[in-house]
């Protein structure tokens, strides 16, 4: 799977939900051209959710800084789902999903929020090596998943300016300076 | 058929103009500073300088992370074409294209907001002359018809607009780019002070320079200096960059002689055939659907390129059945834009300890280099291209190799990614008789008025300068010792640069063009045209500035013969 790749497999499934900022030009022009979905939520029961708030935490756990449930990008997707996904979409969505639990009980004999961090870890590994196996334009559940806890996390409000160096008003324009000035990169 | 409630004088004025931009903005200005009782007519709502909704507003503040859903998008299948035009957070300055809709012959992208300011609140503000090898161009290569100007006209008038407006930028003594009134320049990031040494040091026929933007770098003329938010698109509290709110309507308000009338349409020149001059203007109330008619003794119109030859094509009457001052049959043709979206981007391992402060809206300039002279020039097409870009650090969204989850992953996202860079040509496009604009009487607006058909194309001139554009940019960022340099080519229909022109083009000759060399219709004196309509070649500039030097040398004119009874 090379970069070229995941973003098709991304587009293809997550559609819509992975574009942000620079993001967005990036694939505009290869978004399918879906038809438009009814409005009506995104049709994820609350299990489904904590399955996705339990993997998001795992992609971007909290540390020093906030993580993924800090900054509740389980309800980002869930409103991301419900506005921009197909209805095709959201099923295909929905239906990956079974993936990490399907992995979880080959592995540990049980449901994937069940697991500790480590054994959870582990899942994501064994669904990372099933994404990587494909070589054809199959969706996957990984790069859509990803996709969006990543956008989720860094436009949220706690991402943004508690993980990410927030400078609203910069008042002033410095060309180049050193990195250790800053601390790491800017929300906006 | 129409009907003013007030009494004549009480519609009657020195002077109207119509639109309120970046010209109408400067006509405005110029006009009741020196004296006119001037109306100002703009066709969408009132905008008062700081209300900007969305200025202070962060991307989780907005529904859908600022994005419109598919749904909502309905309404603006042609203005999203730009891709960044259409969010929550900027949405509020575009029309709906269901309400206002255009016909294209060809793909065409026409992007616009009705309301005061228009494009001055929402454009690009790159700000740069055009040459006096511009203004020679046509006349020399046998192309179109000649400008019934040359640079040393409006040279004077650069000078007075940049110095009210406030461009930044840095003198490069290029004969094919001319110095301006700088405020000073914006500086590099570190990758574009690389490249910049680079391409010094393997080129003998181009430089980079800042962009020259209409951005305060310091104070001046009592607005604020910019303060590096780069959210320019949604309105400045700063007043930071040049708009009609921030840096011409102010001082027609302060004149005393300024009437501003929002929602009015106008919809025609009213012709009189007895002094074979404008009379005045009809408008039509945007909201109340109320007719009515305002006279004066000169009207500017200033109601962008394709709005102001939309008045004039709609202005019919015995002496001109097919538009105002169109004996030509140019009105409406030449359409020219700027074609870009192609270039080359690259990266680098350098620098990786260095990092910038502040959010710089502006980029670097890379000024033309082809057809300059006889070393420079080329077999297969005529004119050039500059390129606009910029180099600074990646961020999140990039690609992590290895790190799929976890701590590392998220640390590794928490600090800023390689430097890239990347150029993107803006090239001339050449004015074509058959491209062109038309009245469209089947298909109305939301007002019931008619609309346009577009059709219009880009050649084989365009088409053999876009492989040049492509090849250029991968060889300069090469040179510079970037890495995984790309090319690109994400094609453009005409329209999409925004820089809309020509379409009742300045000549010498009546007989093939609509405007006089001080942006008068040739046939109706007292009728100034000094939006991009006026254009005779496009440049490969981004041409704002040129309109507010015509049309404050046009406001200049038009007093002189006012005095004069000239007009």
């Amino acid at each position: 799977m090379n970069r070229r790749d995941i973003l098709k497999h991304s587009t293809i499934f997550a559609g819509a939900a992975l574009s942000a900022g620079t993001i967005s030009a990036i694939l505009s022009g290869c978004q399918s051209e879906a038809t438009v979905a009814d409005i009506k939520g995104s049709g994820l029961s609350q299990a489904q959710l904590d399955l996705i708030a339990d993997v998001a935490e795992r992609i971007i756990p909290k540390t020093d800084t906030p993580g993924a449930k800090d900054a509740k990008v389980h309800e980002f997707i869930d409103e991301q789902i419900a506005l921009n996904f197909t209805d095709e979409e959201s099923s295909m969505f929905a239906n990956g999903l079974e993936l990490f639990d399907v992995k979880s009980d080959d592995a540990y004999g049980q449901a994937f929020t069940k697991l500790t961090d480590e054994e959870k870890d582990n899942v994501l590994t064994a669904v990372v090596d099933d994404f990587k196996a494909i070589t054809d334009d199959t969706p996957h559940i990984w790069p859509a998943i990803k996709g969006l806890v990543v956008t989720g996390f860094f436009t949220s409000e706690v991402g943004a300016t508690e993980a990410l160096v927030y400078d609203p008003i910069p008042g002033e324009w410095i060309g180049c300076i050193d990195l250790s000035e800053v601390g790491g990169l800017y929300a906006l | 058929m129409f009907f003013n409630s007030n009494g004549k004088e009480e519609v009657t004025f020195d002077a109207i103009v119509v639109g309120t931009g970046i010209s109408g903005g400067w006509a405005a200005k110029e006009l009741s500073e020196k004296g006119l009782k001037t109306l100002v007519l703009e066709r969408g709502r009132d905008v008062k300088h700081g209300e900007y909704p969305t200025a202070n507003k962060d991307v989780w503040e907005f529904p859908n992370n600022d994005r419109l859903t598919k749904e909502e998008l309905k309404d603006y299948q042609q203005q999203n074409r730009t891709g960044y035009t259409i969010r929550h957070s900027s949405k509020h300055w575009w029309v709906k294209d269901t309400e206002h809709p255009y016909t294209e012959t060809k793909p065409f992208d026409w992007i616009r907001g009705y309301h005061v300011g228009g494009r001055s609140l929402l454009w690009g503000r790159q700000s740069y002359r055009l040459s006096p090898m511009d203004f020679e161009a046509n006349d020399k290569e046998g192309i179109a018809v000649d400008w019934p100007i040359r640079y040393k006209d409006i040279a004077p008038w650069y000078d007075y607009v940049e110095s009210h407006a406030g461009i930044s930028g840095r003198a490069e003594g290029l004969a094919q780019l001319p110095d301006g009134k700088f405020l000073p320049a914006m500086d590099y990031t570190c990758i574009e002070e690389h490249v910049s040494t680079k391409i010094k040091q393997n080129f003998s026929d181009r430089i980079m320079t800042i962009g020259r933007v209409a951005n305060l770098t310091v104070a001046h003329k009592g607005r604020g200096a910019c303060q590096y938010r780069n959210r320019c698109m949604r309105g400045c509290p700063y007043g930071a960059y040049f708009s009609s709110q921030a840096s011409t309507l102010p001082g027609a308000y302060a004149s005393g002689n300024m009437t501003l009338r929002p929602n009015s349409i106008v919809t025609e020149v009213i012709y009189d055939e007895e002094t074979q001059k404008a009379k005045g203007v009809r408008v039509k109330d945007r909201l109340t659907g109320d007719w009515s008619e305002y006279y004066a003794k000169v009207v500017f119109l200033c109601a962008s390129a394709f709005g102001s030859t939309w008045i004039m094509m709609n202005s019919k009457s015995d002496r001109f059945p097919n538009g105002l001052g169109n004996d030509s049959d140019q009105l409406g043709r030449n359409v020219m834009d700027h074609h870009f979206r192609i270039g080359a981007s690259g990266s680098t391992d350098m620098f990786a300890d260095k990092y910038f402060k502040g959010r710089r809206a502006n980029g670097i300039y890379i000024p033309r280099f082809a057809n300059i002279n006889k070393k420079t020039k080329k077999d297969n097409y005529l004119r050039g291209w500059g390129y606009q870009g910029g180099g600074r650090r990646e961020a999140w969204w990039r690609d992590v190799k290895e790190l799929n989850f976890g701590i590392d992953f998220k640390e590794e996202l928490m600090q800023p990614g390689p430097w890239s860079m990347g150029i993107n040509g803006f090239g001339e496009c050449l004015p074509y008789e058959e491209n062109r604009i038309t009245l469209n009487e089947d298909v109305k607006d939301i007002h019931g008025l008619p609309t346009l058909t577009m059709d219009a194309e880009w050649k084989e001139n365009e088409y053999e300068m876009r492989k040049d554009m492509k090849a250029e940019a991968a060889e300069i960022l090469e040179a510079a010792g970037l890495k995984n340099i790309k090319t690109f080519d994400r094609g453009c229909n005409p329209g999409l640069g925004i820089h809309e022109m020509g379409t009742a083009r300045m000549g010498r000759d009546p007989k093939t063009s609509v405007l006089n060399g001080n942006n008068q219709v040739h046939t109706v004196k007292n009728v100034y045209v000094t939006d991009g309509a006026c254009m005779t070649s496009a440049g490969c500039q981004n041409p704002s500035l040129t309109y507010m030097a015509l049309t404050a040398r046009a406001a200049d004119h038009a007093v002189k013969a006012l005095n004069n009874n000239e007009i």
